[in-house]
Parts: structure tokens; C-alpha cells; sequence
């Protein structure tokens, strides 16, 4: 494993939905399929942290305050322009009438229940690049990225659709600091207060970062 | 030859009549679904067809009337499974648990549901297909085509029509037999005495011209010889049927003519191959059509039946 520093960019080719993700995330998320991770085994919330394996991810790893979190930047992009889709689902009762079992033909209120009619709004988001900057092996972290065909929400409707990944080696480490600022969330300490641009919140710094878990208070670049 | 594998297939799709896919209303007249792009510096509004639309219509909906076909499940399926099968189903009841043998058996049984993925009563089950969205083949969107097409596959140098050029307005009215040449002759008397409101309506709204190109596609993520079946003999089954989507097809509107290329894939599958994967499809469907049923009852049921179940079990103990 050859380690260097890496400017890593997604190229998107449809509008996206939600955040964009955090990379050690999605490597950590296609190294699980490839190891056969998720197969055998599945998590949530309620799993005790301990019991989730920390994979080993093409990616250095540094040490603050105790956490040794993975060398890599948050998603840094821009928003051209924001706008409302609309998702539409609804029970054709019209169409479907006649398939169903006429001892189990019944009126059926679209306005609520399970067959509820939506009409479901979703921010899309305008993002033609989406770049991370990282300190790892480029070959494969190429490799891994390749199988990520989409980001964000919705991605069974085309929302997030990847284009092109681009892996580039680059001179200076903009992974976790780049000169007076932070590049990606941290643990909060001592050392971050030397740094501007941050803003100070609670949630993970590592993978899985929707676990309770691995919880704390930390910075969030802005 | 692996057995499983990622296909991705493009797909050029030609308007043959009017396209009317909605987003919204203004008054009474319907407003062509949009999404925002960014060309030359400014956020232009481009027609396009959604992903959502074209799963269901191309797929979901074909597919399943194609199992109920096979399953002879006309007339005998109950709500829920109606809604699972066509719609994707919902989650009904509030302890969300994961099964491992529902889960297997659905896998094992349909290829289509395991290629769309869904919702059981009380589980999710992902699916493993991305349907992109119908993007209008005009020059604002040259950028995004360029990086879509499959190699080999390139837009003419010159410069390709707005996609304004391909919206025109339509209009049609609804008339009211009170107003017809004919309502005199059929109406009571009574009816046609004093002041009555009429029915008769204007509307209009904005469609796609017939001719227009759209560029979309689908991404097979993972999946087996029999998923590719199904999605083949679903598309397959969409384009006999009409090839609409869209709104106002009993009028004529939404039919495309659709035209795909896959790439092949030279360790799993090759655009040789889908004739073979769709009988392969067929043939799995008739021999398994009785544990299809067995698992669509099973795992259906009727809540009172359930609990009924539940009791002859606890009085068995």
C-alpha cells in the first residue's frame, strides 16, 4: 500500500437528494459488500458499537483527543440551485378492482392509512462535482469507488447518478487540517481551538456516523 | 462466467404521440415535469421524464401483471398483496423485524421483487436496480448526455434544438349533453326546463412533441441470470402492451418507442444472452407458481387469521 495525498471528485450527472456522503463511509460501506460483510451479519442503532468491526479502509488514520479518526476531508461542494421534485405514489384502485378477491373488495381511504396517495416532496439539489480530499492508497481507493454508481437519497429513481470518479495524487495533505482551518469533523480538544472555521456540535466523527455510539461533541467545518 | 453481475443498459426512447407527464397545475392547465440545469452560466428549466414514472410503468406494472397471469391470481389477491405487488407495498404494522426465511423465499421465488425491492408488512427489502431519469435529448443537456451515452455513441457536432422547440400547448374540452345537438333529443323534459349548470370545461396543459428523443437507462446492480430475465421480459411486456407512460393515454398521449443497448459484460452476460435469460425467466416462473402463491398467502395473511393462528398455537402449548 503505497500512501499519498489524495484529491478525490465525483462527477454527478443527475440532481442530488439529501447530503452527499462522507467518504470513509462509502469506502467503508463497498469494502463490506466485497469482504461479504453484510451478508451474515446486520446492524442498527441497538448494536452495541463494540460489535461493530472497523474495517480497514485504504485510508491513514490520525489520532485526537483519543479518536482515531480516517484521513479524509467532509464532501466539499457547491449548490448551483435548489429546487422541489415531487415523488407520486398511488393504489389504482380503478385498475385493480377486478384482481382482488371479491370477498376482500372493500372501500379504502387514499387520504390516509398504508394506502395513503403521496405526493411527496424532494429537495433536489443542483451539485455538479463533489470533491474529498484524503491521504491513503490511490489504486484502491479507485477500486473501491468504482462499484458507487450513485449518492444521496433516491437513487433507485436516478437521483446522485456518478458520471466519473477521479483520483488524483496531489503535494500537500488537506485530509484533516489545511493551513489555519479544519477540513473535516472532529472530536472537539484543545488542539482544534488553534483552527477557525468550524462550528461546535454533537454527533460521530468515524463509521458507522448514524450509530449513537460513536456520539460526541464535535467541530463541523463551515 | 460469474453468476452474478452489475449490467447497465442505455436506453434511447422516441415520442410517437404526445407526452404529457405532469408536475403540477396552474388553473386547469397542467405543467410539464421539469428538472434545473445549469447551462451557460444560467439555471434553465428542462423537461423530464421521472425515474419514478418509468420504474413503475416500464416494470413494476408489467411484471406483476405478468405474475399475476402466471399465478392465475385474478380475482383472488387481497389488498395488501395487490399493493406489494404493483406498488411496492407499505409498512403496516409497528415491530419492524427482519426474517430471514421471508426473505429467502422471496429471493428464491421472484426475481422481479428481488431486482425492485419493496416493503413487507413489517420488513424493507432493498432492491438492487437504478432507473435513471428521462433525460430530453437537446442541447442544454449536450453536457450530461455526453458523459451518459455508451462509447461509441456520440451527438452530432452541430448544434441540437432547444428544449423549448419540443413543448407545445394542447386543449381539449369536455362538453356537457345539455349543450349538444343531441341533448334535446335525450334528455327528460323535466331536464331541460329552466336554468341548469353545465359540465362543459376547457383544459389545457403543456406536452411533448412526437419525435422528441429521450436518453435514459437502468443499472442492474449485482443481480443473477433470472433477475436479468425478468427486467428483460418486463420491458419486453411494457412494449407490447402500447409502450405508454404518462398521463392521458386514453387519448392517444405518452407512447414511446423504445430502443436499448447493453453493455456487455463479458464474464456474466451479453446482449446475446437475454433471449435465453428471459425463457430461463418463464420457465422459473411456471415451475415455482404454487410456491409463489404459498409465500404471497403466507406472508399476507389476514391480521385475524394471524392472530387465529397465533392462539390454536398457544392452546396447543
Amino acid at each position: 500500500m503505497s500512501i499519498e495525498n489524495l484529491k478525490i471528485t465525483a462527477t454527478l450527472r443527475s440532481p442530488l437528494v439529501g447530503d452527499p456522503p462522507y467518504l470513509d463511509a462509502l469506502l467503508t460501506y463497498e469494502l463490506g459488500f466485497k469482504m461479504h460483510k453484510f451478508e451474515d451479519m446486520k446492524f442498527n442503532k441497538s448494536t452495541p458499537i463494540e460489535k461493530i468491526e472497523r474495517l480497514p479502509i485504504p485510508l491513514t488514520q490520525c489520532e485526537i483527543n483519543g479518536v482515531k479518526v480516517n484521513s479524509c476531508s467532509d464532501p466539499i461542494f457547491i449548490i448551483k440551485t435548489e429546487w422541489h421534485d415531487k415523488l407520486s405514489k398511488r393504489f389504482e384502485t380503478d385498475r385493480l378492482s377486478l384482481l382482488i378477491d371479491p370477498n376482500k373488495r372493500k372501500n379504502i381511504t387514499p387520504g390516509t392509512g398504508h394506502l395513503k396517495s403521496r405526493w411527496q416532496p424532494l429537495h433536489a439539489k443542483l451539485v455538479d462535482k463533489i470533491v474529498w480530499f484524503a491521504r491513503g492508497d490511490a489504486k484502491e481507493c479507485r477500486r473501491l469507488l468504482k462499484g458507487i454508481v450513485s449518492l444521496g437519497y433516491y437513487r433507485k429513481i436516478g437521483y446522485g447518478l456518478v458520471a466519473k470518479w477521479e483520483v488524483e495524487k496531489i503535494e500537500n495533505n488537506y485530509s484533516v487540517f489545511a493551513d489555519n482551518k479544519i477540513m473535516k469533523t472532529l472530536p472537539i480538544s484543545n488542539k482544534i481551538k488553534n483552527y477557525e472555521g468550524y462550528r461546535i456540535s454533537y454527533g460521530a466523527c468515524v463509521p458507522p456516523y448514524w450509530h449513537p455510539g460513536n456520539f460526541q461533541e464535535v467541530v463541523i467545518p463551515c | 462466467m460469474k453468476t452474478t453481475g452489475t449490467v447497465k443498459v442505455h436506453c434511447i426512447s422516441r415520442t410517437l404521440s404526445p407526452l404529457t407527464h405532469m408536475m403540477e397545475t396552474a388553473g386547469n392547465e397542467s405543467i410539464i415535469n421539469r428538472e434545473k440545469i445549469f447551462h451557460k452560466g444560467t439555471v434553465k428549466s428542462i423537461p423530464v421524464i421521472s425515474g419514478n414514472a418509468i420504474r413503475h410503468k416500464m416494470l413494476r406494472e408489467p411484471g406483476g401483471m405478468y405474475l399475476v397471469e402466471q399465478c392465475g391470481l385474478k380475482g383472488k389477491l387481497t389488498i395488501d398483496q395487490a399493493n406489494y405487488m404493483f406498488y411496492g407495498g407499505a409498512l403496516t404494522e409497528s415491530t419492524v423485524a427482519e426474517n430471514m426465511k421471508t426473505l429467502a423465499g422471496l429471493k428464491e421465488l421472484f426475481p422481479l421483487y428481488r431486482l425492485l425491492g419493496g416493503s413487507l408488512r413489517n420488513q424493507i427489502i432493498a432492491g438492487s436496480i437504478i432507473v435513471q431519469r428521462g433525460i430530453l435529448v437537446c442541447e442544454e443537456n449536450r453536457e450530461v448526455l455526453e458523459v451518459s451515452l455508451p462509447e461509441n455513441y456520440n451527438l452530432p457536432e452541430q448544434q441540437l434544438k432547444s428544449s423549448e422547440e419540443f413543448i407545445k400547448e394542447y386543449q381539449y374540452t369536455r362538453s356537457d349533453i345539455q349543450k349538444s345537438k343531441e341533448g334535446t333529443e335525450i334528455l327528460k323534459a323535466e331536464e331541460q326546463e329552466g336554468e341548469t349548470k353545465t359540465n362543459l370545461m376547457i383544459y389545457n396543459g403543456q406536452s411533448i412533441i412526437p419525435g422528441t428523443l429521450f436518453y435514459h437507462g437502468f443499472i442492474l446492480q449485482n443481480i443473477s441470470r433470472l433477475e436479468v430475465g425478468a427486467f428483460f421480459h418486463s420491458l419486453q411486456n411494457w412494449k407490447d402492451s402500447g409502450g405508454i407512460i404518462g398521463g392521458y393515454s386514453r387519448i392517444g398521449h405518452g407512447r414511446l418507442d423504445l430502443n436499448f443497448i447493453m453493455e456487455d459484460s463479458e464474464d456474466f452476460i451479453t446482449a446475446a444472452d437475454i433471449e435465453v435469460c428471459i425463457s430461463e425467466y418463464k420457465s422459473h416462473v411456471e415451475t415455482n407458481k404454487e410456491k409463489c402463491i404459498k409465500w404471497l398467502n403466507d406472508n399476507f395473511q389476514d391480521k385475524k387469521k394471524k392472530t387465529e393462528k397465533q392462539e390454536v398455537l398457544i392452546d396447543g402449548e
